[in-house]
């Protein structure tokens, strides 16, 4: 069966010292929707930065293929559409449908075509209506689509969201997966949650510390690291808040 | 965000609006020089040039008290050289100075409230402006919305805790630089993400039609008529 993207032993460190990816090998084929779990700072978001050639650590990783090269980044970047955690860094355009043809426009699609395109994947997301509007005026949920349909409208085959439930309510989350479960693209989510993890991921793989630490079934893995319990008991050395005496 | 008044004025559809941004700015060029050239400055030039643009911000369907006032940012800069004028016993060439400013100040506000940043850019870029010196314009514009924006929050988050003290204002703009900066990183990161090469893309093409020239060789006709009517 064919990968679309594989990756083998990536190592990555910020300038800092910090060693953020420490040996991840990862496969993944197409049809998947594949949910990255872990605790905050496991290396789940370095490690989407990575699909899409914004951070370069060691290690080789293969894109449909292609190597992470810098000759190959612009052809990658058409490849993985990345959808960062904060809806406000995407949208930098002073209206919504420029923000959604931005990508469009730097593929080299002209003017007319690029509106017509973007206006399309704003209809797709039920977001055509704004238009017009400028990004910063838009609820975090109607942020969260049109940033969307900017990386949709460069009809990436690999789809990578970095936590797009956050802050999301719940109608807008239903929305959400609704829209993901029509969508063809391969996917890549980072999330903590497991209803929204269940009803779109067709794998999982727990990130603690820079490594996989397992990977299985969505079901499997929140259970088997007891991701969905409060009453967890905490591993020696990680942090929490304090009880007042 | 709330430090966006240009944009929303920008994306407006009036007249001026609609005109190539290349004749925009060649307009603006040409009345920048012709007032800074007016001299002496009689009070008759200073309503001439401020007639045309009132007319200019009427066409185009711009808040008059919105741009006045943010023209007169540039008055704390130009008082204190216009002082020194009156200082020295040159009371015209002060006034002179305070509406000479104040003017292009205007002239600067109305053409930014017309057209949209990335279209100035690229007619700037159209009449030979180094790429690097555009490239980083871009930035520069979409950095200080990000910065006004943060600095907005942290005043908010302040005041939610007892209020702005002007004692600990050093350390929160220390604060308000180093997570301006992660959040510019942020932007950079999701425009590279989406392709971007170096230069922003606009999705507004106006092509040079018959109704620019006539803006510029319109204004051009104007500036000389008044120059003429000065000097007699």
């Amino acid at each position: 069966m064919e990968s679309l993207i594989e990756v083998r032993d990536l190592r990555f460190q910020f300038p800092d010292g910090t060693e953020a990816l420490r040996g991840i090998d990862f496969r993944m084929m197409r049809g998947e929707c594949v949910i990255l779990f872990g605790p905050n700072g496991s290396g789940k978001t370095t490690f989407a930065l990575h699909l899409n050639g914004l951070l370069r650590g060691k290690g080789d990783i293969r894109i449909c293929g292609m190597p992470m090269e810098t000759k190959n980044l612009a052809a990658i970047r058409r490849k993985v559409g990345l959808v960062f955690q904060d809806p406000d860094e995407q949208l930098f355009m002073p209206t919504v449908l420029e923000d959604v043809a931005f990508g469009l426009l730097n593929q080299g699609m002209p003017v007319e075509q690029a509106r017509k395109a973007a206006l399309r994947e704003l209809e797709l997301v039920g977001m055509a209506h704004a238009a017009a509007r400028a990004p910063y005026h838009l609820s975090c949920g109607e942020k969260r689509r049109v940033a969307l349909a900017g990386v949709l409208a460069m009809q990436p085959e690999i789809l990578v969201l970095d936590e797009p439930t956050t802050s999301l309510d719940p109608p807008a989350q239903r929305d959400l997966v609704d829209l993901l479960l029509e969508l063809p693209q391969v996917k890549i989510v980072t999330t903590h949650d497991g209803h929204f993890a269940r009803a779109i991921g067709t794998r999982a793989v727990f990130f603690r510390e820079g490594r996989v630490a397992g990977e299985g079934g969505v079901e499997e893995v929140l259970r088997r690291f007891n991701w969905e319990s409060y009453a967890t008991a905490r591993e020696p050395g990680a942090g929490g808040f304090a009880r007042r005496s | 965000m709330r430090h966006t008044i240009l944009d929303r004025w920008s994306a407006g559809d009036s007249w001026l609006h609609r005109r190539d941004a290349r004749a925009k700015l060649g307009c603006l060029l040409l009345l920048l020089a012709w007032i800074g050239t007016t001299s002496p400055f009689p009070p008759e030039a200073a309503a001439g040039y401020g007639g045309l643009l009132l007319v200019a911000i009427a066409t185009a369907g711009l808040p008059v008290v919105g741009l006045f006032g943010r023209a007169a940012l540039v008055l704390p800069f130009t008082v204190t050289f216009a002082a020194i004028a009156l200082v020295s016993g040159e009371t015209n060439r002060a006034v002179a100075l305070l509406e000479k400013s104040y003017l292009s100040a205007l002239a600067i506000a109305t053409v930014a409230g017309v057209t949209p940043m990335p279209a100035i850019l690229n007619a700037a870029e159209a009449f030979g402006a180094p790429r690097i010196l555009i490239t980083v314009t871009q930035f520069l514009y979409r950095y200080l919305f990000v910065l006004v924006e943060k600095g907005h929050r942290m005043k908010l988050a302040a005041e939610c805790r007892g209020g702005f003290r002007w004692q600990a204002a050093g350390g929160a703009v220390a604060v308000l630089f180093g997570s301006g900066y992660q959040t510019a990183e942020g932007v950079h990161q999701a425009m590279l993400a989406r392709g971007f090469e170096g230069k922003v893309p606009s999705l507004r093409r106006t092509h040079w039609r018959a109704a620019d020239t006539m803006l510029v060789v319109g204004l051009s006709l104007a500036l000389i008529a008044g120059r003429l009517a000065w000097s007699l």
